[in-house]
């Protein structure tokens, strides 16, 4: 099949001689969730940070939809459809929930002349179906929300752009079981709506659950790829082998 | 036998709104032992040191080196105290030279320049650092720094020295510097707790390693013992299996 994403031999960094990513190549497919696991450390978050442009690789190609976005500037990847939902929070403490939500609509009304003032109200409206609470909350300061309700305007945000490709980043970290089993009905979502996800989560189990296609990444290099059925059941011999324990 | 706890903590307890990094943790340490402290991201291994290193005070619980209260106590106090630590993030002055970021330190735990100097040379020397002793830390490359503000925690005899991550992202031949260094002060008698997620570091160089995950101690033992734990497996997977 066809990839929509295709991260081709990238190398990236942060400082000059010492490379988080090393040849990465991955691919992710339109209307699936692919999965991204590894332990801290391994360069997870960097690949998303490339893929946005938040980093420019030294080596390697980036294309998204048939096109090279290797220098893609990261304020442009909106226009592409391109979403990126960080581990930390994007949003602007003390603007409302509502101003959040609209900022990326505003954006893409100005940049494209596709989206029309009443399809912008649609997807208000259709948003605050999915997310009640939200409609609730509407006029509360995003930072006087908690950390569980914060992720969920990350998610309703990403919702309204109706990206073709989400990059989701450690959505459930530091939630309650909870919460997190929410977020993770959140992915689902967007995957029932054919949104092609690429999936960072510290829970193995579930980001192997949820994906059709998994990478391992471990200190900047891809060492093991697959079909996610192929993960299941064997899963404490791949962790012994990530962690490089051989015995 | 009974051996008495160089450090030791006990149910200690770190909340941060309604998440418990640290959820009544129990540990001892020994002196001159080299314990490894592992477990997934967001087990609480940063959370312990910042308490242990004063960056934190616990909601419960506490924490004694020899017998004393440290818990609660500032980061200078501690380190005066001799507990000095490295920082997963590296921090070092750029626009001094690289001994006199050493000698900074030195100064600031109670040397004078002149018994500083020296033992930062002699530092230098162990981390192949010496040729750059000049040079302005700020043109150091990434790893570089990490050796430099590694070598700053020995600046003074230190009771334990906490290690967080000193090996991520840097270079091999780096890491053998580093780890060849931690070798033999350990063989001289220094007390390390080290946290890694470079595992074979971890099992060639401590002979004991604690996990952790979720807060709390799920493994404590001899390493090899310790890795071969399905329950510490099992934290790496992020879920409990249904």
């Amino acid at each position: 099949m066809s990839a929509l994403l295709a991260v081709s031999d990238v190398t990236a960094g942060y400082v000059a001689d010492i490379d988080i990513l090393r040849a990465v190549s991955i691919r992710v497919e339109a209307g699936a969730i692919t999965g991204l696991i590894g332990l801290n450390g391994a360069g997870k978050s960097t690949i998303m940070r490339t893929i946005c442009g938040f980093l420019r690789p030294q080596r390697g190609q980036i294309q998204y939809n048939g096109t090279d976005v290797t220098a893609l500037a990261a304020h442009d990847a909106i226009d592409l459809g391109i979403c990126y939902i960080p581990q930390e929070s994007s949003l602007f403490p003390y603007m409302s929930v509502q101003d959040n939500l609209r900022l990326p609509l505003d954006h893409l009304r100005r940049r494209t002349s596709g989206l029309a003032r009443r399809e912008l109200t649609e997807r208000l409206d259709d948003l605050f179906g999915k997310f009640p609470l939200l409609r609730e909350r509407r006029r509360a300061l995003a930072g006087d929300l908690s950390g569980g309700q914060q992720k969920m305007v990350e998610f309703a945000k990403a919702y309204l752009q109706r990206p073709r490709l989400c990059l989701i980043d450690e959505p459930s970290i530091g939630l309650s079981p909870k919460v997190a089993e929410e977020v993770y009905g959140w992915i689902e979502l967007f995957a029932r709506e054919h949104m092609a996800i690429l999936l960072v989560d510290h829970n193995v189990r579930r980001v192997v659950k949820m994906s059709r296609y998994v990478y391992v990444l471990n200190l900047g290099e891809i060492v093991a790829e697959g079909q996610a059925s192929e993960f299941e059941g064997g899963l404490h011999g791949h962790v012994k082998r990530w962690l490089n324990i051989n015995f | 036998m009974t051996t008495v706890s160089y450090l030791a903590v006990e149910q200690l307890t770190v909340a941060f709104g309604g998440v418990r990094a640290l959820d009544g943790v129990n540990l001892a340490v020994a002196s001159g032992e080299l314990v490894g402290l592992v477990g997934p991201n967001g087990s609480g291994k940063t959370t312990l040191v910042n308490v242990l290193s004063g960056y934190l005070r616990p909601d419960a619980g506490e924490a004694r080196l020899e017998g004393r209260r440290i818990d609660g106590l500032d980061p200078t106090t501690l380190a005066h105290l001799g507990v000095l630590r490295t920082f997963q993030l590296t921090r070092v002055f750029p626009r001094m030279s690289v001994l006199e970021n050493l000698l900074v330190a030195g100064c600031a735990l109670g040397l004078t320049p002149g018994a500083a100097e020296p033992r930062a040379l002699q530092l230098l020397e162990e981390i192949s650092l010496l040729r750059l002793q000049n040079t302005d830390a700020g043109r150091l490359s990434g790893g570089q720094a990490k050796l430099l503000e590694f070598a700053a925690c020995f600046m003074m005899s230190s009771r334990i020295t906490l290690l967080d991550e000193p090996f991520a992202a840097i270079h091999p031949t780096m890491k053998e510097v580093m780890a060849r260094f931690i070798r033999r002060r350990h063989a001289a008698g220094q007390t390390f707790l080290l946290i890694s997620h470079d595992m074979p570091v971890v099992i060639e160089l401590c002979p004991r390693t604690i996990c952790l995950n979720a807060g709390g101690v799920i493994a404590d033992g001899e390493t090899r013992q310790v890795f071969s734990n399905p329950h510490v497996i099992e934290a790496y997977l992020g879920e409990a299996a249904a």
